[in-house]
C-alpha cells in the first residue's frame, strides 16, 4: 500500500507509464512532483542570490575601495542578488513550489485544473531563469535589478532587451500558474468544500492569482516597447530619441509593485494556518483575513507611483498616490490584530514552523510599520533611495514572505518527504535566522535614516561601524540557513518516518496518507471546518493525531 | 466580557511600557521630535526645512512605536500566558467579533489620514521655491557635478549663502543621478532631456557633501561633491569669484573621473601620467596589431575633441567610452590650457600662475 504514495507512482504526460526514475519526474503531470522540482529550483536560486549577498556584504565591511573586489563586480553583485532573488525565487516561491503540492489536496482536489499547463510553466520557468541568468553575466548586467532606462540601455547594454524577455517568459510561467490556481479553486471544490471554508492560504494563492494573471502582460508591453526603441529607433524610454526616461519607472512599477504584494501575500496564508494550528485554536476573524487579502491584492494595482516621489513626478500625481498608499495600511493592520488574536487563549506550542510563524509577525510589523515614513511624501524625500528603503523592503520580503516559506516548508515538510526534520534543530536555526536577520537589517534603517545611499561601493567613514554590524548579522543569518539545509538533507534518509497528521491541524492534506497517494486520496475525504480541532486528539503511539470522530465512526 | 477585560488590561501594561520607553528617550536623545545636532535616527539639521520634516518624522516614529509596542506587548503577553501545558484544554473564546475588528480598524485610518495630511503639507512647502531665490544650475554627469552661479562662474564645488533660499536647476548629459544632501533633507532626481528642482534654506555654515542618490553605474559611489555653506553673502561671493579655471582645477572638472595623471592607475580611461611627448600605443584598426603614436600637441588635441578616433591600447583595450566631444563643453582656450598641462602638467600650472599675477597687476 505505501508503495502507493507520490513517490513511487505518477501520472505522466501522454500517458507515458513512467513511475520512478528522473524521467518519471521530468515528464510528471502530478501537481506534487512538479511544486518539488519548482522548490528545489527556486530555492536552489535563492540559496545562489543569498551567497552573492554575503559577497558583496563582505566587502562593505571597508569603506573604502578593495582590491579584491572591483566596484563592477560589485554592481553585478548586487544587480544578481535582487534579480534572483525578486523574480526567481520570491515571486514563483510560494506559489508555484508550496502552493503547487498543497492546494489542490487542501481542496480535495485530484490535481489542478490543467495538469500539463502546470508542467509547461515549469520549463518555461527553467527557459527564463537560464534567459535571465544569461543576460545578467554574459551581458555584464550591472544596472540593479530596476533596469533604469537610460543607464541600461546604453549602447553596450544590449543586455536588458534579454533580461526583460527573460523577464516576461518568468511572468508567463506566473501566468499560468495563477490561471491553474483561479480555475482549480473555482471548479475542483469537491461538495462541501464552500468557498467559506476553503483555509486562508487558499485564499492567499487565491488572491496572489489574480494579480499574477492581471499585472504580468504589462511587462509584455515593457518588452515590447523596449525592442521597438532598440530595432526600430523609436523614441519611447531613451531622451536621445525625444523618449522619457521617467515612463519606463512606470511601467516597470506598474508590474513591480503588485509583484511586491504577490510575494507576500501567499505568505499571510501560509502564516495563518500556523498560528491557528499551533494555538490549537480557530483563527481569528477568519472572514476579514480571507477578504484583506483580496483588497491589498486590488489595491496594489493602484499605488505603483510610490516609488517615485522624487523621480520629477508632478506634485498632484505624488499627492494622490501617497493617499492611496497609506490605504493598504488598513487591511494590512487587519490581518496583523486578527493573528495575534488568535494566540489568545491558544494552547501555543513553539515547533520550528511556530517560531518563524511568531518571527514573521515581529518582523512584518516592523516592515509594514517602516512603510509610513515612506509613504508620507515628506519624509520620503529624505528617506528614499537610502538604506532605509533596502531594510524595509527586506523586512517585508526576506522578514515575511521569506520567514513564512520557511514556515510552511517546516510544516510541510514531514507531508512531502514523508520524514520529520530534527526539532532541536530546526528551532536553533530558526533562532539564528531570526537575530542575524535583526542585526543585519535593523542597522540599516539607522544608517539609512542617517543618509547613507543604497547602491554604494564605497561611502563615508561614518557607515562603516553599521555596516560592520550589518555585515557580521548577515554572516549570522547564512550560518542559521546553511544549518537548515544540512539538516532538512540528513532528515530525507535519517528523520523519523512521519505520522500522516503530525501537528493535529484540520485541513485536508493531513487527512491523507504521509507522503500523499498519488491521486491524493484514498477515499473522499469529510470536508469540515478547516480550524476546528476539537476532534482531534494526540496519539503516542503514532506521535500524531487522530479523528475521533472518524475512528468512532 | 472577558475578551475585553484582558484587552484593557494589556492596554494598561503597554502605556506603562510606552509612557517609561518616551521618558528614557526623551531624557537620553535630547528632544523627542528631532534634535538640530542630530540624534540616533536623524543626521543633524542644516536648513531650515530639516527641522519641520524631522518633526514629521518623530510624529511617525511615536505612532509607530506606539503600535509595535502593544502587538508585540500582546503577543508575547498570550505566548506566555497561553503556552501550552500537557493536559490542560484550550480555553472556550469567541474567534470573530465585528465590533473588534471595527476598534482596531479605525484609528489606523485616522492616523494615516493625518499622517498623510503633515507628509502633503510639508511637501507643498517643499515644492515651491520663493521667486526671490537664488539660483544655481547644477549639471551631473558620470561620475561628476558641476555648479554653474549667476555670475557665470563655474566649479566643481557647491558654494551657498547662509539663510538664503537657493533653488538648483538639475540637468544631466547622460543617465539618472539624484541630488541629494542628506543634512538639507533635500533629495531630487536628475532625468536626461528634463531641467528637475530641489530648493533648500541652508542655516548651518559649515563643510556638507553632495551625493548621488540613484544608481549611475560604476563610479555611483564616488560621485560625490563637497560643498560649503558660508556664514556671510561676502563670503559666499569671494568663493565664487568668476576667474579662469587653473588647468588642474579643468581637469578635475572634466577627466579625472576617467583619467588618472599621478599615478599609473586605469580607471575607464588610461592612466595620463607622463603621456607629453611620450609614444602612445593605439588601435591600427582592420584586426591588424597597434600602432605606435607620438603624443604631442595635435594627439593630444585630437584625443579631447574627436574620442575614439583613435581608440588607446595603453594597458588594456579600451572602448569608445569617452564618446562625447569636448568640443561644446570646453572653450578653445580651455582646451589648449589642458593640452599644456597634460604635455607637462608643472610648466603648465606655472604659466597659469605668471598669467594670473600679470591679470591682478592690470
Ligand atoms: C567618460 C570617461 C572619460 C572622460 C570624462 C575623459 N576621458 Fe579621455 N579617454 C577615455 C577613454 C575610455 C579613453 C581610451 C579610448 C580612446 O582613446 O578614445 C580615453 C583616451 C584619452 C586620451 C588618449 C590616451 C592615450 O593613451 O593615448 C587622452 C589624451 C584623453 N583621453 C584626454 C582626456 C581629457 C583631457 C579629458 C578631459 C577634458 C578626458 N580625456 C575625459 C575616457 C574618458
Ligand atoms: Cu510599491
Ligand atoms: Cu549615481
Amino acid at each position: 500500500m505505501a508503495e502507493n504514495d507520490y513517490l513511487h507512482r505518477t501520472h505522466c504526460i501522454f500517458g507515458w507509464k513512467k513511475e520512478t526514475g528522473i524521467l518519471s519526474w521530468l515528464l510528471t503531470i502530478d501537481h506534487k512532483r512538479i511544486g518539488i522540482m519548482y522548490f528545489l529550483a527556486t530555492f536552489s536560486s535563492f540559496l545562489l542570490a543569498g551567497a552573492f549577498a554575503l559577497a558583496f556584504r563582505t566587502k562593505l565591511l571597508w569603506a573604502e575601495p578593495v582590491t579584491w573586489m572591483e566596484p563592477d563586480t560589485y554592481n553585478r553583485l548586487f544587480t544578481l542578488h535582487g534579480a534572483i532573488m525578486v523574480f526567481l525565487f520570491i515571486i514563483p516561491g510560494v506559489p508555484a513550489a508550496l502552493g503547487n503540492f498543497v492546494l489542490p489536496i487542501m481542496l480535495g482536489a485530484k490535481d489542478v485544473a490543467f495538469p500539463r499547463l502546470n508542467l509547461f510553466s515549469f520549463y518555461l520557468w527553467l527557459m527564463g531563469a537560464a534567459m535571465s541568468v544569461a543576460a545578467i553575466s554574459l551581458g555584464g548586467l550591472d544596472t540593479g535589478w530596476t533596469f533604469y532606462t537610460p543607464y541600461s540601455t546604453e549602447g553596450i547594454r544590449a543586455g536588458v532587451v534579454w533580461m526583460a524577455s527573460g523577464v516576461f517568459i518568468l511572468g508567463f510561467a506566473s501566468i499560468f500558474t495563477g490561471l491553474n490556481f483561479l480555475v482549480t479553486i473555482h471548479k475542483l471544490r469537491p461538495p462541501g468544500m464552500t468557498w467559506f471554508r476553503l483555509p486562508l492560504f487558499v485564499w492567499g494563492l487565491y488572491a496572489t492569482a489574480i494579480m499574477q494573471v492581471l499585472a504580468t502582460p504589462v511587462l509584455g508591453i515593457t518588452v515590447a516597447l523596449l525592442l521597438v526603441e532598440r530595432i526600430m529607433g523609436v523614441g519611447i524610454f531613451n531622451p536621445e530619441l525625444g523618449g522619457d526616461p521617467v515612463l519606463f519607472q512606470h511601467f516597470f512599477w506598474f508590474y513591480s509593485h503588485p509583484a511586491v504584494y504577490i510575494m507576500i501575500v501567499p505568505g499571510f496564508g501560509i502564516v495563518s494556518e500556523l498560528i491557528s494550528v499551533f494555538s490549537r485554536k480557530h483563527i481569528f476573524g477568519y472572514s476579514f483575513i480571507a477578504f484583506s487579502s483580496v483588497a491589498i491584492a486590488l489595491l496594489s494595482f493602484i499605488v505603483w507611483g510610490h516609488h517615485m516621489f522624487t523621480s520629477g513626478q508632478s506634485v498632484l500625481v505624488n499627492t494622490i498616490f501617497s493617499a492611496l498608499t497609506f490605504s493598504v495600511a488598513i487591511p494590512t493592520a487587519v490581518k496583523v490584530y486578527n493573528w495575534v488574536a488568535t494566540l489568545y487563549k491558544g494552547s501555543i506550542s513553539f515547533e520550528t514552523p511556530m517560531l518563524y510563524a511568531l518571527s514573521f509577525l515581529f518582523l512584518f510589523t516592523i516592515g509594514g510599520l517602516t512603510g509610513f515614513p515612506l509613504a508620507t511624501l515628506a519624509t520620503d524625500v529624505h528617506l528614499h533611495d537610502t538604506y532605509f528603503v533596502v531594510a524595509h523592503f527586506h523586512y517585508v520580503m526576506m522578514g515575511g514572505l521569506v520567514i513564512a516559506m520557511f514556515g510552511g516548508l517546516h510544516y510541510w515538510w514531514p507531508k512531502m518527504t514523508g520524514r520529520m526534520y530534527p526539532e532541536r534543530w530546526g528551532q536553533l536555526s530558526a533562532f539564528l535566522v531570526f537575530v542575524g536577520f535583526n542585526i543585519t537589517f535593523f542597522t540599516q534603517f539607522l544608517m539609512g535614516s542617517q543618509g547613507m545611499p543604497r547602491r554604494y561601493y564605497s561611502y563615508s567613514s561614518e557607515f562603516e561601524i553599521y555596516h560592520r554590524i550589518s555585515t557580521s548579522g548577515s554572516y549570522i543569518l547564512g550560518l542559521g540557513i546553511l544549518i537548515m539545509v544540512i539538516y532538512l538533507l540528513w532528515s530525507l534518509k535519517n528523520g523519523e518516518p512521519a505520522p500522516d497528521n503530525p501537528w493535529g491541524a484540520a485541513t485536508l492534506e493531513w487527512k491523507t496518507t504521509t507522503p500523499p497517494h498519488f491521486e491524493n486520496f484514498e477515499t473522499t475525504p469529510t470536508v469540515g471546518d478547516p480550524y476546528d480541532f476539537s476532534d482531534l486528539t494526540y496519539d503516542p503511539q503514532t506521535r500524531g493525531w487522530v479523528d475521533t470522530n472518524a475512528s468512532k465512526a | 466580557m472577558n475578551l475585553r477585560s484582558t484587552a484593557t488590561a494589556i492596554g494598561r501594561r503597554a502605556w506603562h511600557v510606552l509612557a517609561a520607553l518616551a521618558v528614557t528617550l526623551m531624557t537620553g536623545c535630547g528632544n523627542m521630535m528631532g534634535d538640530v545636532d542630530g540624534n540616533w535616527q536623524m543626521p543633524i539639521q542644516a536648513s531650515k526645512e530639516a527641522a519641520d520634516i524631522d518633526w514629521v518624522y518623530y510624529f511617525i516614529f511615536w505612532i509607530c512605536l506606539f503600535y509595535f509596542v502593544h502587538i508585540m506587548g500582546a503577543m508575547g503577553w498570550f505566548m506566555w500566558r497561553y503556552r501550552r501545558i500537557p493536559g490542560k484544554e484550550v480555553e472556550e473564546s469567541p474567534h470573530h467579533s465585528l465590533s473588534l475588528e471595527i476598534a482596531w480598524s479605525i484609528p489606523p485610518i485616522l492616523l494615516c489620514v493625518v499622517m498623510f495630511y503633515l507628509g502633503f503639507d510639508y511637501y507643498m512647502q517643499m515644492s515651491i521655491p520663493p521667486a526671490d531665490a537664488i539660483k544655481i544650475e547644477v549639471q551631473a554627469e558620470k561620475w561628476s557635478w558641476k555648479f554653474r552661479y549667476h555670475n557665470g562662474a563655474e566649479s566643481d564645488e557647491l558654494h551657498i549663502p547662509k539663510d538664503k533660499p537657493v533653488v538648483f536647476l538639475l540637468t544631466s548629459r547622460d543617465v539618472l543621478h539624484a541630488f541629494y544632501l542628506p543634512k538639507m533633507r533635500v533629495k531630487k532626481d536628475i532625468v536626461p532631456g528634463r531641467t528637475t528642482k530641489a530648493w533648500t534654506t541652508a542655516n548651518r555654515a559649515g563643510d556638507y557633501t553632495l551625493f548621488c542618490a540613484e544608481y549611475c553605474g560604476r563610479s555611483h559611489s564616488m560621485m560625490r561633491a563637497p560643498v560649503t555653506v558660508h556664514e556671510t553673502e561676502a563670503g559666499w561671493l569671494a568663493a565664487i569669484r568668476p576667474g579662469r579655471a587653473s588647468p588642474e582645477k579643468l581637469f578635475r572638472m572634466n577627466c579625472s573621473s576617467c583619467h588618472s595623471i599621478d599615478t599609473p592607475e586605469i580607471l575607464t580611461g588610461p592612466s595620463l601620467k607622463g603621456i607629453g611627448m611620450s609614444k602612445r600605443q593605439v588601435a591600427a584598426g582592420g584586426g591588424a596589431p597597434t600602432k605606435e603614436v607620438l603624443a604631442d600637441r595635435a594627439y593630444l588635441k585630437e584625443s579631447i575633441l574627436r574620442p575614439g578616433a583613435l581608440l588607446s591600447r595603453m594597458g588594456k583595450d579600451f572602448k569608445d567610452e569617452m564618446n562625447k566631444t569636448f568640443a561644446k563643453q570646453l572653450k578653445p582656450e580651455q582646451i589648449e590650457s589642458l593640452v599644456d598641462y597634460l604635455l607637462d602638467p608643472k610648466k603648465a600650472m606655472e604659466k597659469f600662475e605668471a598669467e594670473l599675477k600679470k591679470a591682478e597687476k592690470k
